[in-house]
């Protein structure tokens, strides 16, 4: 099995723009990135600016990886388990009852509850989508128009 | 072409082959370090723009700060309701409210559960505290200023402690969020004289207010405000923290769920 080399081309440009504009988007506006992580409540409120300039930093290096096709196995597993950390992230918001704005796109922070579940559902959603591209990367990372061939 | 012949044309072939397969081997370990050290170089150079953009943080606190009347170094609060020198303020819990004036979801909040939050401060069961942050001027520098309003978060609050000084915190307090604009629209100060007007300032109480807001007389308060919240590590806003704990945007937003968890504060 090899995969489809075409697919894998239209995967790994979904997620390499995906990841490069998000990452873009953040790092132009780190303290939006910082306030964004402070929402999930997750982590200690001092690691947040660190993250904050840290996550954008891996979602353009990874982006950039999965553009040119290189290291495609590897961007491709870690860009699937990014995706799923930010799945687990905005469950947990969820579950604990609070309202955000996933700041998946730069933005973030608290916001109103009205249509949360929807909102909630949808982003998961997506990003289990993007994760399927990433594993499917992993597995079958041969792919078109890539600087490597296996 | 006998067997011999053919024999070593296909060792030669596949001779080819591994070398083909060789060269292309080194190639990609070549294509793959200069490609790698690129995309680090280029991660190195994304590194300068948030230490640039890291600059222009907020001021630190300044204690010489004038500040609005009732509000202490401690933490720059605004307290509202009878229950803060109540005999038995001890047994009546606290809810530190954690607002920006600019905030959508802080308007939201304030027209579900902002008059159950009054009513019980009014009434003596709750010592309500209100904290402005003005974060959300930096996240909505370009909005506010293509609109010619920048900075709006912090004029408001400067407002908010310049009503606080004419015995109008409420009032202006809830006037305030019902005239709020969409978000990035931003406030000037004859929007914000409006809204005094509206929370019923008159005559010489409204000359004194207009008079506080053109001298951003607590500018320095409102920094000093925003200095706490940032130092805190307050998620968001809306935040309300009922006698220390966070409260869940479900139960902040719900007045009846609200007014449940303070009473059960209260028992405690």
């Amino acid at each position: 099995m090899k995969g489809n080399p075409a697919f894998g081309l239209v995967s790994r440009l979904v997620l390499a723009g995906v990841l490069l504009y998000a990452g873009g988007v953040k790092i132009m506006e780190p303290h939006g990135a910082r306030d964004a992580i402070l929402a999930y409540r997750v982590f200690p409120p001092s690691w947040a600016p660190v993250l904050g300039y840290a996550m954008p930093l891996l979602e353009i290096g990874l982006g950039l990886l999965l553009l040119v096709g290189l290291f495609t196995r590897l961007s491709g597993l870690v860009a699937a388990l990014l995706m799923l950390a930010f799945v687990a992230g905005i469950a947990s918001v969820w579950a604990r009852g609070y309202s955000i704005d996933c700041g998946c796109f730069g933005g973030g922070g608290d916001i109103s509850p009205q249509g949360r579940a929807v909102r909630y559902s949808l982003e998961i959603a997506r990003d289990l989508l993007f994760a399927g591209l990433g594993f499917w990367l992993f597995v079958w990372p041969r792919t078109l128009l890539s600087l490597e061939k296996n | 072409m006998g067997k011999e012949s053919a024999k070593a044309a296909k060792a030669a072939a596949e001779a080819a082959r591994a070398q083909a397969n060789a060269q292309e081997r080194s190639r990609e370990r070549k294509v793959r370090l200069i490609g790698g050290l690129v995309v680090l170089v280029i991660m190195g150079g994304l590194l300068a723009i948030p230490i640039i953009n890291g600059k222009n943080k907020g001021p630190a606190t300044n204690t010489a700060a004038a500040l609005p009347k009732g509000v202490t170094k401690d933490t720059y609060g605004v307290k509202i309701g009878p229950a803060w020198t109540a005999a038995n303020a001890d047994s009546i819990p606290t809810l530190q409210l954690w607002e920006d004036f600019q905030c959508p979801a802080c308007g939201d909040m304030e027209k579900r559960s902002g008059a159950k939050i009054l009513e019980l401060a009014d009434a003596g069961k709750l010592r309500l505290e209100w904290r402005p942050t003005i974060f959300l001027d930096s996240n909505l520098q370009a909005q506010n200023t293509a609109n010619n309003k920048p900075n709006s978060s912090l004029r408001a609050t400067v407002a908010f402690g310049c009503a606080v000084d004419q015995d109008a915190a409420e009032k202006f307090h809830s006037a305030l969020f019902a005239a709020q604009p969409a978000e990035g629209k931003g406030y000037n100060n004859s929007d914000l004289t409006v809204v005094a007007q509206s929370a019923g300032l008159t005559g010489e109480k409204l000359t004194k207010f207009m008079e506080c807001i053109t001298n951003k007389t607590y500018e320095g308060w409102a920094n000093n405000s925003f200095d706490q919240y940032s130092k805190q590590g307050i998620a968001g806003t809306p935040s309300g923290i009922l006698n220390g704990t966070e409260l869940q945007s479900g139960v902040l937003f719900d007045p009846a769920k609200l007014e449940q968890a303070i009473a059960d504060a209260t028992k405690k």
